[in-house]
């Protein structure tokens, strides 16, 4: 069924939109730390394309990447807005911006899973 | 590794705490703008600077900002011709602190401002997981 399949990508997406979150409030944290340069999630689309071969865990004891899809995250270079003395090239309104879109789109995806969940309940309703 | 959204809110927070720290040492350097020695040619109060570096928690495996070293600021001390002063040198000349009251007003408003940034970062996180919380809410 097709439905199931939109509730898996809605859902990777959730997960990727967190860490893209989580990047950038790394980002946001380090505005003042000397030498640090500013990080940027691969986007959505590439981090689905991507097949990706995990560990497999047979042992409590394995160290285990998590399995949860984690963007990997790529250095920005020129991409920024300002380099400052120190080296650091994190620019605070270009981070708000992505924090917002981030949101937005969270927002967006909670929406539609919940669009989708209520289709889902109208069928077995009737 | 923890959930993504919760890495946010850890990270945010340690920025709030390395930037309300850079406001403690602006106001101690303020503070004592005008703290010269108390005995005779002694140096002044030297000015305190911060320096933050990004680091790994090993704990939670993200990373986070932390203070890496604060330092004194090794610029030279102004000197003023005060001989009634208790810390004068022999010839009435006496060290002031080099605090530069612009550029610690300056530094309070760039901490202000990341901390402003910060607080955001844990809004949007939060705003984040209630509405995947109101998923389970809405829909009956």
């Amino acid at each position: 069924m097709a439905m199931v399949y939109l509730f898996d990508i809605a859902a990777r997406q959730a997960e990727w939109l967190a860490a893209h979150q989580a990047i950038v409030a790394r980002n946001i944290a380090n505005a003042d730390t000397p030498g640090y340069k500013a990080a940027a999630a691969m986007d959505f689309e590439a981090t689905l394309d991507r097949t990706e071969l995990v560990l497999a865990r047979t042992d409590a004891r394995h160290i285990g990447i998590s399995d949860a899809i984690v963007p990997s995250v790529r250095q920005q270079r020129g991409s920024s807005w300002d380099t400052a003395h120190s080296g650091n090239n994190v620019s605070l309104e270009n981070e708000l911006i992505k924090l917002g879109d981030g949101s937005r789109a969270y927002a967006l995806n909670a929406g539609l899973v919940k669009a989708f969940h209520r289709m889902m309940l109208a069928s077995i309703k009737v | 590794m923890i959930d993504q959204l919760s890495a946010t809110m850890t990270i945010a927070a340690s920025g709030l705490a390395a930037q309300s720290m850079r406001l403690r040492i602006v106001s101690e350097n303020l503070a004592n703008a005008q703290s010269t020695a108390t005995r005779q040619g002694g140096d002044p109060y030297r000015r305190k600077t911060i320096v933050f570096a990004d680091e790994l928690d090993r704990l939670t495996g993200i990373d986070v900002v932390t203070i890496q070293k604060i330092r004194r600021d090794t610029a030279p001390f102004p000197t003023e011709y005060r001989p009634g002063d208790p810390g004068a040198n022999q010839s009435g000349y006496v060290k002031l602190p080099n605090v530069n009251t612009i550029v610690e007003m300056a530094d309070m408003r760039e901490a202000n401002r990341s901390y402003e940034a910060n607080l955001q970062v844990i809004k949007q996180a939060r705003e984040m997981i209630s509405m995947t919380i109101d998923l389970l809410r809405g829909t009956s």
